[in-house]
């Protein structure tokens, strides 16, 4: 399954600039692999050292969070679209 | 010095008003041709008085807004509504990715950080930049009709 990733101006030091790249894979977690194997130094943005994603990074397939469905087991289907954003946040304390 | 024009430092008071008692965030988007500027609310996620998390799925339409119609982001706004108009030393670990790596080049280094404080009765704005190794920048504000 080919899909379409959306990359965010703080990432696209990785991707050449690139907004958006394509990726294949049958899960989430698959098309992230992919996107490591095509830019190396990706895993590193998006994981934790658990390999876990955390709080500071929203991936959104089709507009929808992927935890409110199968987090990064969500299936995707060809000419999906997938994004993958930093937290922008602060505030007083 | 920000160039600001009045109208875009009271919509952003304006916004910050009509959030509280929440803190209230958004972005300043401008022309790269015209540079003419648009402010942009953004939801507060966390609809808290002491903290603020931009709705990442309205950051990303702003962004992909941004490519398409040959904008910048010249700041992002949000306000503290009982402390003062300065960067919190969250506002500042945030300001980095991953979160604190301060080390790193901030997210966004040519942005704007606009605080709006509503701490006192005369709302207050002040622009900064967020620099490599968390080094605050105050850029003074130049209104403009």
């Amino acid at each position: 399954m080919s899909v379409s990733i959306y990359i965010p101006s703080p990432f696209r030091s990785i991707t050449g600039s690139k907004d958006y790249i394509s990726a294949v894979g049958n899960t989430v977690e698959d098309i992230l692999e992919s996107i490591e194997d095509q830019y190396p130094g990706f895993s590193h943005l998006v994981f934790d050292e658990q390999h876990k994603l955390p709080g500071h990074i929203n991936i959104y397939l089709n507009n929808q969070e992927i935890h409110e469905i199968e987090g990064l087991q969500t299936k995707v289907r060809s000419g999906d679209q997938l994004a993958i954003i930093p937290a922008l946040a602060g505030g007083t304390m | 010095m920000a160039h600001i024009p009045n109208e875009i430092l009271q919509a952003m008071v304006d916004h910050a008003m009509d959030d509280l008692p929440n803190e209230a965030c958004g972005m300043i988007l401008i022309g790269r041709s015209d540079r003419q500027m648009t402010v942009h609310r953004v939801t507060n996620t966390a609809a808290s008085p002491y903290r603020y998390e931009m709705s990442p799925l309205e950051m990303m339409k702003l962004e992909q807004k941004r490519d398409s119609e040959n904008l910048d982001l010249f700041a992002i706004y949000h306000s503290h509504v009982a402390s003062a108009a300065y960067p919190s030393p969250t506002d500042v670990r945030m300001a980095f990715f991953p979160p604190g790596e301060t080390d790193n080049e901030p997210m966004f280094p040519e942005t704007y950080y606009v605080l709006v404080s509503l701490e006192n009765n005369k709302p207050d704005v002040r622009a900064f930049h967020i620099k490599k190794y968390g080094e605050i920048s105050e850029e003074s504000i130049e209104s403009e009709n």
